[in-house]
């Protein structure tokens, strides 16, 4: 976005405005506003710290845990949870607490990886198509109406089968496939912030473009895309476990959530504890993401209703 | 109306040219062939093979030659198994089809009466209790929820079999695991439209003219409410697809899905573009009829807009 120079005077001739100005946004910012929101809804709170609680037993559990997730031990295959194993071990005598946390490293790490991946491509996409407008405008979202179209799960599964599978290919494939979505929101959110007054109010205070695209536009901009970028992040985290589940996400002595709640469908009649287990770990991440977007939309975006 | 019909169903044949081009030559692309599986072939056996197939011709000559067969209806030999693609994709897809089918019944069934309910007696326990339900089988996906029925109806409760295609018993579990996801979204879907024209003045006209509830809910709302599930009509058929690959797997039946991952593994060039032939022509087929409903449901919609 850019303003005529005419518009911005240099911010020397009115230092008094300025400073005026600088006390008034002190008052309370966006995000202190959001928190606060945030902060009253007891089931998105829950989420949050139940999933800071996760992040912390997938990345540090490991580290305490006396068993490895990759070295076999044939003897003590299939045994069901005890004192030395809490979720016991898998078919290959893996200690089952180490693989859900290991599982859980690499669900939750694509998960982030490739909504970042998404997130980089359709902020730029739809803040390029917004910011031009027209006819390239016009061009570029009908690009991503085709895309919309086309039925991506089983192109995604041909990727993954046809090539040489590895976790930069699953979360490229992924982030691939998820920013199509996020490109047409940042876009309408431009395209909206653009018309809206308090920027024109912000032009004709004489703030420096500068300071209304960092003050103004991307904070508006940031609260939309954090949200939506909270609710890719189970949809990725689905997309990839499904995969793994058919065998075609990330490849063994790794395992991801998916593929533990493929061994576990795979002995459910003998062993339920395999299939149990990690589904419940994945669910619950799962629910937290939702319920924590589901309330960070309601703090950043008070005139969207939920529905 | 005849005109829009016509645009759409054009594009709908573009759509499906596109992804008949992008599937034969990423399949050919990768790296691998069908009988690369075999490491046992001697060279000069594969070769005849390449050559009884056709596949040592340039990229280009084939697929020249499948685009002209397909045409005539014909997709071709299979490189895996000793039916032909035809003869395959008419065993297996009707399978899929019944499968397919009483998933969404489900899902209607369920997802379209809670949602109403709900959004009628809003923030009531009417509205919490089977909306929260529906958040955690938002949260469900069909690979978690199919193993998790097996386990419970099949291995614990020996209600039914764990696995297999043969009686009505066995289309349970399959149908419902994927029906159950789709219906909590519809559920939610059908809350959203319907709380969003209940809001609307003319219902309250109605209301304050003293029409009776049931016809305020069943001819002033529902037309204009269900629109967005409606438009929700054709993900969800994609997704039930995809759920198709899933429960296919875990209950063990002989359909389209399973097919479909086998002969990806496999490298079974025709087979896998004789499938994402049939699922890319159902999905932008639905599409298109969902196009259509939603314009006959709408009247503002306007065709030319389209």
């Amino acid at each position: 976005m850019s303003f005529p120079k005419s518009l911005s005077p240099s911010s020397k001739r009115l230092p008094t405005v300025e400073i005026q100005l600088d006390q008034i946004e002190e008052g309370t910012s966006l995000w202190q506003d959001a928190w606060r929101r945030l902060s009253s809804n007891r089931l998105a709170l829950i989420s949050f710290w139940l999933l800071v609680a996760m992040v912390l037993f997938c990345f540090v559990g490991p580290l305490l845990t006396s068993y490895s997730y990759r070295t076999p031990n044939l003897d003590n295959a299939l045994q069901g949870p005890s004192w030395a194993h809490w979720f016991g071990t898998d078919d290959l005598g893996r200690d089952q607490l180490t693989r859900v946390m290991k599982g859980g490293q690499i669900s939750l790490g694509v998960g982030i990886l490739a909504t970042t991946v998404s997130l980089i491509i359709g902020v730029l996409y739809g803040a390029t198509a917004a910011y031009l407008g027209g006819k390239i405008d016009n061009a570029m979202m009908r690009f991503v109406d085709v895309l919309y179209a086309l039925p991506f799960t089983i192109f995604v599964i041909l990727l993954m089968t046809l090539f040489e599978r590895s976790i930069l290919l699953l979360f490229l494939v992924i982030g691939a496939v998820e920013w199509l979505t996020m490109a047409r929101i940042v876009r309408g959110q431009v395209i909206s912030l653009k018309r809206q007054e308090f920027i024109e109010a912000a032009v004709s205070m004489g703030l420096s473009t500068r300071r209304i695209i960092v003050r103004h536009l991307i904070p508006n901009v940031l609260g939309v895309v954090a949200v939506y970028a909270t609710l890719t992040v189970p949809a990725v985290m689905l997309l990839e476990s499904f995969l793994s589940f058919l065998g075609l996400g990330v490849q063994p002595p790794m395992p991801s959530w998916g593929s533990l709640i493929k061994l576990g469908a795979d002995n459910l009649q003998l062993y339920p504890y395999l299939l149990v287990i990690p589904a419940l770990f994945f669910s619950l991440t799962l629910f937290c993401l939702n319920f924590l977007g589901d309330g960070l939309r309601d703090a950043l975006d008070p005139q969207s209703s939920k529905d | 109306m005849f005109k829009f019909i016509l645009y759409r169903l054009l594009q709908t044949l573009l759509v499906l040219w596109v992804i008949v081009t992008v599937t034969f030559f990423l399949v050919r692309l990768a790296p691998g062939d069908p009988f690369s599986a075999e490491r046992s072939m001697p060279s000069h056996v594969k070769e005849r093979l390449m050559q009884h197939y056709g596949l040592d011709q340039p990229a280009w000559v084939q697929y020249g030659n499948y685009v002209s067969s397909l045409l005539q209806g014909d997709l071709g030999p299979s490189y895996t198994q000793s039916r032909n693609v035809n003869q395959i994709l008419a065993q297996t897809f009707p399978v899929s089809l019944e499968l397919g089918a009483w998933a969404l019944l489900i899902a209607l069934c369920i997802g379209l009466p809670v949602g109403v309910v709900a959004a009628v007696y809003r923030n009531t326990r009417l509205d919490y209790v089977p909306m929260s339900m529906a958040m955690v089988g938002i949260c469900l996906p069909t690979f978690v929820l199919g193993p998790l029925l097996a386990l419970f109806f099949g291995v614990w409760l020996n209600w039914f079999n764990v696995s297999g295609w043969f009686g009505p018993h066995d289309r349970v579990l399959p149908a419902l695991t994927i029906g159950l996801v789709y219906a909590a979204v519809i559920a939610r879907i059908t809350r959203g439209g319907m709380l969003e024209i209940l809001t609307r003045d003319f219902i309250r006209t109605a209301r304050a003219k003293g029409v009776p509830f049931h016809t305020i809910i069943f001819k002033h709302t529902l037309r204009g409410g269900l629109l967005p599930v409606v438009s929700y009509m054709g993900p969800a058929l994609a997704g039930v697809i995809s759920g198709s690959f899933v429960v296919e797997t875990i209950f063990q039946i002989p359909g389209l899905g399973r097919e479909f991952v086998s002969s990806a593994f496999n490298r079974d060039y025709t087979l896998v573009l004789g499938t994402v032939i049939v699922y890319a022509a159902l999905i932008t087929l639905a599409n298109l009829l969902v196009d259509i409903v939603q314009v006959l449901l709408n009247p503002r919609i306007r065709f030319e807009d389209s």
